[in-house]
């Protein structure tokens, strides 16, 4: 009596296993991810180089306090994506007294050479296996403004200047969803940016060469 | 409109994050925050003066008055500028005895105290139920600010060749030191010296 009722629990469990497995082949509703339009924000740890003019006697220490922000719009069923980002970049390098001519000058001081620059551009991106898959690879482009704050300071006085400049950026990067269809995920890039600025040191715009680690959170 | 608030409390904390900014000179010292200047008269050559004179006492130039000092600090300024004249050569005279050069000494001192209103005069924040609309009054001396504005000047004078039509001395070198800690006894040596060592064209031995 008791093996009987063993093999008829056995039997009640696989069919309903069964019926189970059966009913999902049935209903399957893609991820709303999928089917609709997504917004996805990312917050950007940044570490960056700086390249050309800049490195010739102003800065050409790599500086890893910088960050980025972005909010992006994922278009459903396109393995396109576009938005806006903001972010900073921040080099700095320090100079042992040393003796400058301004004019007819000779000035000796302690030099502590800065830029900074927050671009605010709007992006594209491609990504190569479709937007929701676990592991997206995508390239992606930046055009808009830089705001850009050169100060060079001798002792403590400075020479600064400010300017606003046309910027722009290409990117390559990885996404990675912590779950697959969630909400979480990890971004990697390596990217370069580029723009107009000229002033003193720097007299073939600002550019660097930057890695980032960041995580996203997207929701519809 | 749920989606639009999650949409712009994000931008909003991003936006927030680009608001930091580091002060990138927090770590210097009084003597690094110091800035040199030396200009020469280019046509004046140096080899030709022999002896010098160097006034008794440290001009102050200032807005709220001028007159003449000789503190502590301003002896050891003085003495250490005739120790570097005489290491470069030159021979320290009194002031009657025909010097070929002379040698000024001014601070200038400028202190301004601006009186500036908190620029938050419109909202406080609404905590207080009974006084909603209300604005704020803040009477102008809550707060203000000082300025102060001091910096060495060291003329070399030339009293070889005076332009007796113009009844001018021309100066053919001039020196300038600012920054932070520029009347701390301690320091006067070293940025004497520095200085001169900036002008290596001074020297006549």
């Amino acid at each position: 009596m008791k093996y009987k009722n063993l093999v008829l629990c056995g039997l009640a469990i696989f069919f309903s296993a069964n019926a189970i497995a059966q009913r999902r082949d049935l209903y399957t509703l893609e991820s709303p991810y999928e089917r609709y339009t997504y917004n996805l924000a990312t917050l950007k740890w940044v570490a960056a180089v700086p390249m050309g003019s800049i490195t010739d006697g102003y800065v050409d220490k790599a500086s890893f306090g910088n960050y980025a922000f972005s909010l992006e719009w994922v278009f459903r069923q396109m393995p396109v994506s576009g938005g806006i980002e903001a972010g900073k970049y921040y080099f700095e390098q320090r100079y042992p007294r040393a003796t400058y001519k301004m004019g007819n000058n000779d000035v000796s001081a302690v030099k502590t050479s800065t830029f900074s620059t927050v671009p605010l551009t709007a992006f594209a991106k491609y990504h190569f296996l479709g937007t929701n898959a676990q592991l997206s690879p995508y390239v992606q482009v930046n055009l808009g403004a830089h705001f850009n704050n050169y100060i060079d300071y001798f002792g403590s006085l400075a020479d600064q200047k400010r300017k606003t400049t046309f910027g722009f950026a290409g990117a390559a990067g990885l996404k990675y969803f912590f779950k697959k269809d969630g909400s979480f995920g990890l971004d990697l890039s390596v990217r370069y940016d580029q723009n107009t600025f000229k002033y003193e040191y720097i007299q073939n715009g600002f550019s660097a060469f930057s890695g980032s680690a960041g995580l996203f959170y997207r929701w519809w | 409109m749920k989606k639009q608030i999650g949409f712009f409390s994000a931008l909003v904390v991003g936006m927030a994050l680009f608001g930091c900014s580091k002060d990138p000179l927090s770590d210097l010292t009084y003597e690094e925050t110091q800035v040199f200047f030396t200009n020469r008269d280019t046509q004046a050559d140096f080899k030709t003066y022999k002896t010098f004179s160097i006034v008794d006492s440290v001009y102050i130039i200032s807005n709220q008055g001028e007159g003449t000092s000789l503190s502590e600090t301003d002896a050891a300024v003085i003495t250490r500028m005739i120790h570097n004249m005489q290491e470069l050569g030159y021979k320290y005279v009194g002031p009657d005895d025909k010097p070929d050069v002379g040698l000024t000494l001014e601070l200038v001192d400028n202190r301004y105290l601006n009186l500036v209103q908190v620029p938050v005069g419109g909202y406080w924040g609404g905590y207080w139920g009974g006084y909603g609309g209300w604005g704020m009054g803040m009477p102008s001396y809550f707060t203000y600010q000082q300025v102060q504005e001091l910096y060495w000047i060291v003329n070399m004078l030339d009293f070889k060749n005076p332009d007796t039509t113009n009844q001018k001395l021309k100066v053919i070198w001039n020196a300038q030191i600012r920054g932070e800690g520029l009347y701390q006894t301690a320091l006067m040596s070293n940025m004497v010296d520095q200085l001169f060592k900036q002008a290596p064209y001074l020297k006549i031995n």
